[in-house]
């Protein structure tokens, strides 16, 4: 391994993590949740969550990402959060790579990108500019794991452009747990860190992992024990919600 | 040339206010502002009642039945002195039974309409038809005299076939005939996502919707209307939709394999309505 992400054992196994630290104050990267200006609604009430407890995406969750023993769970979140999207929007169903995106530290400030040279994970907001600017590319363009590859010329010269068409157009930052549980209420795709592991909103209380389909119930489980340890990640590390990733235009059928 | 008013139609729900009503209409005085049929004196009296309305209507419509042979009113009175046959001890119970659901009571809400004529209230009920079945109305009313009166309206289609021992022998020489399911459905949805309620986001999420869509092979698209492609463009496939859903978001379309537009309305209000209205139209296995 190039890098300096250590493993943690959870349940007797080792895991992988890599969730840096936000890099920017709220809102500054993408519009706060039911902030001034916001056309998204204020956070629900305790008593409208209760009434909405059971809504969630969960029946749009069809595939559970692998971050394998490499520190891509912001990546790898961000895949998933988008292949939720993209099942809401009814478009077909493509296991994104992770690694498609793990090879860039972030864009620099000509619009350049900066070559990923250790795997030592990434924050949150880091990844989202990715997904909002670049992309990801499919497993069958980008295989999950080969992030080197870009630096080694094994990717596509054409990689860019599939990209684009993996890209999320619209996200909101989750202030709060109170933030979370509403906009994932309202179907909007979650996304946060905690003890430096980053995961899937996917409902009020449960988590789509990046450990495969292993953890949990087929990725899905609590990573964060309840709203007050939801609070703390999302202080430390940031939460956001997704809602729309590119629609690519069809051959005129819908 | 004579010239005639159209109605005011004053629609309130009952129990929700009191009317009182000026001492002229127009050039005609009050005394006088009585419907035919029915005099001052007859106002208080119940005549036997009627149930006008649809017999058959879609899976998540809207439907208004309309109650007749009630009082007429006099508006040289006060008006509320004169609907105790629908506020008072004798006033008129509604009840619907929805297909395998138990009676529930229903709202009736009162129509106070002027016309050239006069001036009557007409009672009338309204409520979703969310499951598809034959729905059963039961009027009780016991001012002046007990009357029961029942009106059946299938839904979504006969769910009981019993053939007609009376045909019509002068049937529709055009009717509209019931839809063919697709093998291919395409429900496309095309909402303003910033103002999706967490109702919507119920029904769209319903999971034996999405799994009765998906092993059947159809398709559900969620579409907001700033949705961009890959060119940072109105998806060229979906501009059409968008474009027609307007401003009344979220608005659905059923749409075939051959783009050809099947069923068009708004967001049916539960999981359960919108996974009957899909099945009207989309086939399955």
């Amino acid at each position: 391994m190039i890098g300096d992400i250590k493993p943690i054992v959870v349940d007797g196994v080792e895991r992988w993590t890599g969730c840096k630290p936000r890099t920017t104050k709220l809102g500054e990267r993408f519009p706060i949740f039911g902030g001034p200006g916001s056309d998204v609604p204020e956070p629900m009430t305790d008593s409208e969550l209760a009434e909405y407890a059971d809504n969630n995406l969960i029946p749009y969750h069809w595939h559970t990402v692998d971050q394998g023993s490499q520190g891509t769970c912001c990546i790898s979140a961000g895949c998933g959060a988008v292949m939720l999207c993209r099942e809401l929007a009814g478009l077909e169903r493509v296991v994104l790579s992770q690694a498609s995106l793990y090879a860039f530290d972030g864009i620099d400030s000509r619009g350049n990108l900066i070559a990923r040279t250790r795997d030592d994970g990434q924050a949150i907001d880091t990844c989202l500019e990715l997904f909002s600017k670049v992309g990801a590319c499919p497993v069958d363009v980008i295989n999950q794991y080969d992030w080197q590859g870009y630096k080694r010329g094994n990717w596509p010269d054409d990689w860019r452009e599939t990209a684009k068409q993996y890209r999320i157009t619209e996200a909101w930052d989750a202030p709060s747990a109170r933030h979370m549980r509403t906009g994932v209420a309202l179907g909007y795709v979650g996304i946060y860190g905690l003890r430096s592991h980053a995961v899937v909103r996917i409902s009020q209380t449960e988590d789509l992992n990046s450990w495969g389909p292993g953890w949990g119930r087929n990725g899905i489980g609590q990573w964060a024990k309840n709203m007050q340890d939801l609070d703390n990640g999302i202080r430390q590390y940031g939460g956001w919600l997704l809602r729309v990733t590119t629609d690519p235009t069809g051959d005129g059928d819908i | 040339m004579r010239h005639f008013l159209f109605p005011l139609i004053t629609v309130f729900l009952l129990g929700s206010a009191s009317i009182g009503c000026g001492q002229e209409q127009g050039s005609q005085s009050a005394a006088s502002l009585q419907v035919p049929g029915f005099s001052s004196e007859d106002a208080a009296a119940a005549q036997g009642i009627g149930i006008i309305g649809l017999e058959a209507a879609d899976v998540g419509s809207e439907v208004t039945l309309r109650l007749t042979g009630t009082p007429s009113l006099d508006l040289s009175k006060p008006l509320i002195e004169q609907l105790d046959w629908l506020m008072g001890e004798s006033r008129m119970y509604c009840f619907l039974a929805a297909p395998g659901k138990p009676l529930q009571p229903l709202d009736v809400r009162g129509e106070l309409v002027f016309s050239p004529a006069g001036a009557t209230m007409q009672p009338l009920v309204r409520f979703l038809a969310e499951y598809p079945g034959e729905y059963r109305m039961l009027v009780d009313w016991n001012h002046g005299q007990h009357q029961l009166v029942e009106h059946r309206l299938t839904v979504g289609g006969d769910p009981d076939p019993d053939p007609d021992p009376d045909p019509d022998p002068d049937p529709d020489p055009d009717p509209t005939p019931p839809p063919s399911p697709v093998k291919h459905l395409t429900v496309l949805v095309v909402e303003e996502s910033s103002q999706r309620t967490p109702q919507d986001f119920r029904a769209l999420s319903h999971q034996p919707l999405l799994t009765w869509l998906r092993s059947n092979g159809h398709r559900l698209r969620l579409v907001d209307k700033d949705v961009l492609d890959e060119t940072s463009n109105v998806p060229a496939d979906l501009a059409p939709w968008i474009s027609r859903a307007g401003a009344d978001l979220p608005r659905v379309f059923f749409v075939d394999a051959k783009g050809t537009l099947l069923h068009e309305g708004t967001l049916p209000a539960t999981g359960v309505a919108f996974l009957a209205l899909a099945q009207r139209y989309g086939a399955g296995k």
